[in-house]
């Protein structure tokens, strides 16, 4: 009964190790996913947390040398959807307020990180292209998000978003389509223009 | 396009849209542009630290259960 014991306390602590190892190292990167989804430091916050909660309970179905990542992300995404998906916002419809409060909330949390004095101004130039990121229909932003900022391949995105590779390629060309329209201003002021495209 | 840009096309496919932007100035633009655009997001969207009490909080629940 000992020796059981002492079994399960240590076949636990290795899972502890590969956990922390594995999935915790990814705490920041679901953060910032959770921020976007949300909104809201606090909800964000309760998501990572109960992504985690999940993410420790079943993870001995993590198939091990797949994307960990996208193992959490998927998991934060199903979060999301079964706790806020009441409350989503209606498609098509931005609230910029919103989003204008929001990227100052996270420009406030980021002024707080030791980072933050170098930062500051490029973060004021940022809000532009949070705001065009942010106005984009959901189905474009979550692609290009899921590809652009967090670097995931298609293959990933698909199995995120359950849909076809194919859907992920197109909804891609397309978001990217409608953000650049929305950028161009900004491309050719802070020389991102064509010219200079190498 | 967005598949060469992500580096999801196979060799032949990127040999046969190299080939065709070195002849097609409209598509040398999109290509660009559509570059250009990725690049801004992963420059320009601030990037936050997830805060320490939720990082020991999590960290605590591993240990924990």
């Amino acid at each position: 009964m000992k020796e059981n014991k002492q079994l399960l306390s240590s076949q636990e602590e290795i899972k502890q190790k590969e956990f922390q190892q594995e999935a915790i190292t990814h705490i920041h990167a679901l953060y910032n996913y959770a921020l976007h989804l949300t909104m809201n430091p606090s909800d964000a916050e309760d998501l990572v947390q109960e992504t985690y909660l999940k993410a420790y309970k079943f993870f001995n179905s993590f198939e091990r040398g797949t994307n960990c990542k996208a193992w959490l992300f998927k998991i934060l995404k199903n979060n999301y959807i079964n706790k806020f998906r009441k409350n989503a916002r209606e498609p098509g419809k931005v609230d910029y307020d919103l989003i204008k409060d929001f990227y100052h909330t996270i420009k406030d949390v980021q002024s707080d990180t030791t980072e933050a004095e170098s930062d500051f101004f490029h973060s004021l130039l940022h809000e532009e292209v949070y705001q065009a990121l942010q106005s984009l229909p959901e189905e474009f932003r979550e692609v290009i998000q899921l590809c652009d900022i967090e670097g995931f391949t298609y293959e990933e995105i698909a199995n995120m978003v359950e849909s076809p590779i194919g859907t992920v390629r197109s909804r891609l060309y397309r978001g990217r389509k409608l953000l650049r329209a929305k950028l161009e201003d900004y491309a050719k002021k802070h020389g991102y223009d064509t010219d200079s495209g190498e | 396009m967005s598949a060469a840009i992500d580096g999801e096309l196979t060799a032949k496919e990127e040999q046969d849209l190299l080939t065709h932007l070195d002849e097609c100035a409209e598509c040398r633009a999109e290509y660009q542009d559509a570059r250009n655009t990725k690049v801004i997001l992963r420059e320009r969207i601030v990037r936050v630290q997830a805060p320490q009490t939720l990082m020991d909080s999590i960290i605590n629940m591993s240990i924990m259960t």
